[in-house]
């Protein structure tokens, strides 16, 4: 973590001694073992190249001292995000392309035309968050929150227990402990469902998920439903939709919840598919996965934006729910 | 209650609004009441700077109140096991029920497609029939004219003499829009209506009707569909949406009005005339959108005087 000296708590003048001398980070004059929560920071021999006193030393110490500690947001954050695990989608090959699945404090969004799959691949994420770390989830509740109607629970109960079956499957040969304290009943009550029909209503939702968020994820299919009619202002629209994204922001920054958004798609004047809600709505996800449907049973997820941008992953959709091909 | 406490949205839906009771401190409520700032879609709709400027309240008595508004307009969280099966209507065949039940589900839209004549009024009808006499529904037509005599014979083959069913017809678009807007929700709250049918939503949308633009037209179908969705989920009922085939060079057939309308469905139901010399009136009904039914199941039933079976 290379901090640059001008980002600490200092006095310009000593902070001009740093960098006229070229040392401008933190990592360049301290020694200490980043490992060890109470962060033992050390001088290093590149100090005594500065002309310090005593007093600008103890000053130097002290603001390290700050930002190190380990009550810092910073490091805090840093430390959950990297113990936090990705939620696996079931299906490998998506998997690969996610670089091992969903990850905690990100925004990812899925697009694809009717019918490409993007709510059967919601409910999918939607019951694997709910299992443990060990076996790829997140262990944590998920709140669905369900704009188009499409959520069903029988199909909910259906991919659970094919879920719950294949962790039965794998626990046995992998000599594990049995996972005999999850059941159906337990992943449903931990999947929570709520039904939005006005934009009001679901930015009210993304509001109060900011004052507090007891989710490991957050789905929403579809953000654009609520906000593709007449809206009559344009600016108003935008001016809504930035609200979001901002609240979406501040919570994926708080926590390591990860937010799944579903959105549509349009064909522009040249005939390219094109996520709707704007350009200024386009910048909100880190990650976007395009949907099809190619053939009968089989569907194909593209990343359009992020790492593997243009890799295409391909999966099919099975009672069980999201599984990899059955290549013959 | 009085009446000063209804606000009116843009299609004549009931809004949220703030109370007296909800504040602790009159003055904010005074100035709220008299800034008109009742709504609660207006504290989300205007940004802080907005808000602040009309109201003349400071950020942090800004933010206290959209917690408040936050909480009136939170919708019910439920955990998935709270939520019981919901019911579905019949379809009134017992071979189309034994299959394709999850597709009536109430609260959601279905669209019913298939070419001409393949029998998609007569299933719509056989539903409406299927319901009563507990039941009312609502039938809007906007093809000419109604199958009345029809939806008779099939209830009379029910042993019921007696229909329950509004028949409205709209021929053009701002007769159908004012008829989803604002009758249907006055209809809704005098009888107990389980199925609204619209036969069919490609007519009044196909060439002609309106200007041909197509942003304009695109817009028009999202509004309507919105107000459908919601007086489905809103009301507990099923909205049953018939539409025409319109043929596509790359794709082959495919229901009208495109990805703008696809969008708006949760289910759809394909109608499809099997060709056979030995026996006539045979229907192909293929699921083609489902939460919960596999893409790609189907039931061949037959066309006959008391119906579809």
């Amino acid at each position: 973590m290379s901090i640059p000296v001008t980002s600490l708590p200092l006095p310009h003048s000593i902070v001009k001694e740093f960098t006229s001398k070229g040392l401008n980070f933190v990592s360049n004059f301290i020694t200490g073992d980043r490992n060890n929560t109470n962060y033992e920071v050390e001088f290093s021999s590149e100090i005594e190249k500065l002309n310090l006193t005593k007093y600008q030393k103890d000053l130097l110490m002290d603001a390290l001292m700050q930002f190190f500690s380990s009550t810092h947001s910073v490091d805090l954050g840093d430390e959950l995000l990297i113990s936090t695990p990705p939620i696996i989608t079931f299906c490998s090959q998506i998997d690969r392309l996610l670089g091992g699945g969903i990850s905690p404090g990100e925004i990812i969004e899925l697009v694809g035309e009717p019918g490409s799959g993007c709510t059967q691949l919601c409910m999918q994420i939607a019951v694997d968050c709910t299992l443990p770390q060990q076996f790829g989830g997140r262990g944590d509740k998920v709140l669905l929150v369900d704009c188009d109607g499409g959520i069903c629970v029988k199909r909910l109960t259906q991919i659970s227990q094919a879920a719950l079956s294949h962790l039965q499957f794998l626990s046995e040969s992998s000599k594990e402990p049995p996972v005999t304290n999850l059941s159906t009943g337990q992943i449903m009550s931990n999947i929570h469902t709520t039904r939005c029909t006005d934009f009001t209503q679901l930015s009210s939702v993304i509001y109060n998920l900011n004052v507090k968020c007891e989710y490991g994820a957050i789905i929403i299919d579809s953000i654009a439903t609520n906000f593709r009619y007449d809206f009559g202002d344009m600016r108003q629209r935008t001016n809504v939709l930035a609200q979001i994204s901002n609240e979406l922001h501040a919570l994926c920054i708080k926590s390591p919840v990860s937010v799944i958004l579903v959105n549509q798609v349009r064909m522009d004047g040249k005939g390219d598919i094109q996520p709707c809600l704007g350009e200024s709505w386009s910048h909100t996800a880190d990650r976007r996965l395009l949907l099809r449907r190619c053939q009968e049973d089989t569907y194909s997820a593209t990343m359009m934006k992020g790492a593997k941008s243009g890799e295409s992953a391909n999966f099919r959709i099975s009672s069980s729910g999201i599984r990899d091909c059955v290549h013959s | 209650m009085s009446t000063s406490n209804i606000v009116r949205g843009r299609d004549g839906r009931c809004l949220e609004v703030l109370t007296k009771s909800d504040f602790v401190n009159e003055e904010i409520w005074e100035k709220i009441n008299g800034c008109d700032l009742r709504a609660c879609e207006k504290w989300i709709l205007l940004s802080v700077v907005d808000l602040i400027d009309l109201t003349g309240f400071s950020l942090t008595q800004v933010r206290e109140v959209k917690e408040i508004v936050c909480k009136k307009l939170h919708p019910v969280i439920y955990q998935a096991t709270e939520l019981g099966n919901d019911t579905r209507i019949s379809f009134g065949s017992k071979k189309l029920d034994s299959i394709l039940i999850d597709m009536l589900k109430i609260g959601l839209i279905l669209e019913l497609w298939g070419e001409a004549g393949s029998g998609k009024t007569q299933l719509a009808l056989q539903i409406c029939s299927a319901l009563q006499p507990e039941y009312h529904s609502a039938y809007i037509s906007t093809e000419g004219a109604v199958p009345t005599s029809r939806l008779l014979d099939m209830c009379n083959a029910r042993g019921m003499s007696q229909v329950n069913c509004e028949i409205q017809q709209c021929t053009s678009l701002e007769g159908f829009t004012e008829c989803v807007m604002k009758q249907l929700p006055i209809l809704i709250q005098m009888k107990t209506i389980k199925l609204i049918i619209i036969d069919s939503i490609a007519a009044i949308f196909r060439a002609g009707v309106i200007d041909d633009d197509g942003i304009q037209r695109a817009q028009k179908i999202r509004s309507i569909g919105q107000q459908l969705k919601y007086l489905a989920h809103h009301h507990n009922l099923l909205v049953v949406v018939l539409n025409q085939a319109t043929e596509n060079p790359s794709t082959g057939m495919m229901p009208a009005l495109g990805m703008t309308w696809a969008y708006l469905v949760n289910s759809r139901l394909r109608i499809q005339k099997i060709n056979s010399n030995e026996v006539k009136g045979q229907r192909r009904i293929i699921v083609q959108k489902s939460p919960c039914l596999k893409i790609g199941t189907f039931v061949d039933c037959q066309v006959h005087q008391s119906g579809i079976i």
